[in-house]
């Protein structure tokens, strides 16, 4: 136990990663943020929308605070509708702004997590992984103490580390699991599917089974050893480059470009939080 | 004392974590496999996991979710269309559904596991099958207001079958599209 209290408590000499993770993370938020907005009545109002919210509503704890709740519950006051979905607009982009300025880091965003969880709730139907990436990027910028010298940077870096790995292991196994991961029918599906490129036509490599099935269990592997191979300083920098390679391939092939571009914010965060030396150039940016 | 707080806030969520993936990992097994015989570690995860604060706490922070990345199986995906009529009842249009914007799509889109659901739940499950019902009726009524109740709308609902790599080789190039569901919408 004490050699893991010591590994979990090291110095820290420099904190380029995590003003790295925080600016690019506010940017990321932002631009997902604004990639939404032409279809934000239609995926997030109470009654304009694709779903009135009488439908959602049975499926959404009642802990659970949302933009519907929130614009009925002001609806009460004669606020209306289009204020509020405006006003909760003005404020999510303006706290991404003072959270990349890294004013108040952890109020900060602490207060966008609050927002971001409120937009992603009100629809159980319409959120996907990279909503769940982003909260929980943001609920370590609300935990990570943004001075130096506070005792809690080394053991939340940690906690950081270990989340990764422990996601990628996951990943990896998971797919080990299903049979078609080892005969090329997943890969062969997943890069057929509706939502997947119209732009580059990559039907012939249905002709190519055994590159398939390399591809498929590659990626498994590849996703399954991260934690094995990351920590070494000799394949560490390999690894996280090809599961980056393989998240630009998942964004051009299956057209999840936010998903793949929080997945690399992650790995390149991982990739410098090795580097807290006081040598490192990028230190003070 | 601090130092010992935050490696013990660590640990925990370090613990969240492993949970949640043991979780989704054990839920996608039995699914996928239609292993409907839970062991002991699936049933203490279960156990774990309807603690309360921990859900509020994990819905609050994301961390409630699983990290499969299309693992175990690659699941079915849907397609939606729809046509419209006149009030001769004469065909005008077809199309695929589409919000406005990309992202807006593909966040349509992860609604398809309310689909996927309706083919694998118990053909006897009424309440669910009328839910189905009653999301369509909502699609259609939307298109219904896009096109300012000109028209009436027939919205489609397909099982999107891609062919098998297998299938693919032996000269299979073609998608079928599986009617599951139909909904024909006027006020």
């Amino acid at each position: 136990m004490n050699k893991l209290y010591n590994f979990f408590n090291t110095e820290q000499k420099n904190l380029f990663w995590l003003k790295f993770f925080r600016i690019s993370i506010s940017i990321f938020i932002i631009i997902h943020f604004a990639a939404v907005l032409p279809d934000f009545n239609n995926l997030y109002s109470v009654n304009d929308g694709v779903l009135s919210y009488n439908v959602v509503d049975v499926y959404i704890p009642q802990y659970i605070i949302n933009l519907p709740k929130i614009i009925l519950y002001l609806k009460s006051f004669g606020i209306d509708s289009a204020i509020t979905i405006l006003g909760f607009k003005i404020i999510f982009v303006l706290l991404a702004f003072i959270l990349m300025s890294g004013y108040y880091q952890n109020f900060a965003a602490l207060l966008l997590l609050l927002m971001q969880i409120i937009l992603s709730k009100s629809n159980i139907y319409f959120s996907y992984g990279a909503d769940f990436f982003t909260s929980m990027s943001l609920f370590y910028l609300t935990l990570i103490p943004s001075n130096i010298n506070s005792v809690g940077i080394s053991p939340l870096k940690r906690l950081f580390q270990f989340h990764v790995c422990i996601a990628y292991f996951f990943a990896g196994f998971d797919k080990l699991l299903g049979i078609n991961w080892w005969n090329g029918e997943s890969i062969w599906k997943a890069i057929n599917l509706p939502f997947a490129t119209s732009t580059y036509d990559i039907s012939f490599l249905g002709n190519y089974p055994i590159l398939l099935t390399s591809i498929g269990l590659g990626s498994a592997l590849l996703e399954l050893l991260y934690p094995f191979f990351v920590w070494n300083k000799k394949t560490s920098n390999f690894w996280i480059s090809a599961i980056i390679v393989m998240h630009i391939g998942i964004a051009f092939i299956l057209n999840l470009y936010f998903f793949s571009a929080i997945m690399i914010i992650w790995n390149l965060t991982f990739k410098f939080s090795f580097n807290n030396e006081k040598s490192y150039s990028l230190v003070n940016v | 004392m601090k130092k010992q707080l935050y490696f013990t806030i660590s640990l925990v969520v370090i613990f969240i974590v492993l949970l949640s993936s043991i979780k989704t990992t054990l839920d996608s097994y039995h699914s996928y496999y239609k292993d409907t015989k839970k062991g002991q570690l699936s049933a203490a995860c279960d156990n774990i996991y309807s603690f309360k604060p921990l859900r509020v706490f994990t819905s609050y922070t994301g961390l409630e979710t699983g990290y499969g990345f299309f693992g175990t199986n690659v699941s079915s995906d849907f397609a939606l269309s729809y046509e419209l009529y006149d009030s001769s009842k004469k065909k005008i249009a077809r199309h695929n559904f589409k919000l406005d914007s990309n992202e807006g799509s593909l966040r349509f889109m992860s609604m398809n596991r309310l689909f996927l659901e309706r083919l694998t739940e118990s053909s006897d499950n009424e309440l669910f099958k009328k839910y189905i019902e009653i999301v369509m009726t909502e699609i259609s009524k939307y298109i219904y207001k896009k096109y300012n109740g000109k028209y009436s709308v027939n919205l489609k609902v397909y099982l999107y079958n891609f062919p098998s790599l297998k299938d693919y080789a032996n000269g299979k190039v073609q998608t079928e599209l599986f009617l599951l569901d139909e909904m024909n919408y006027k006020r």
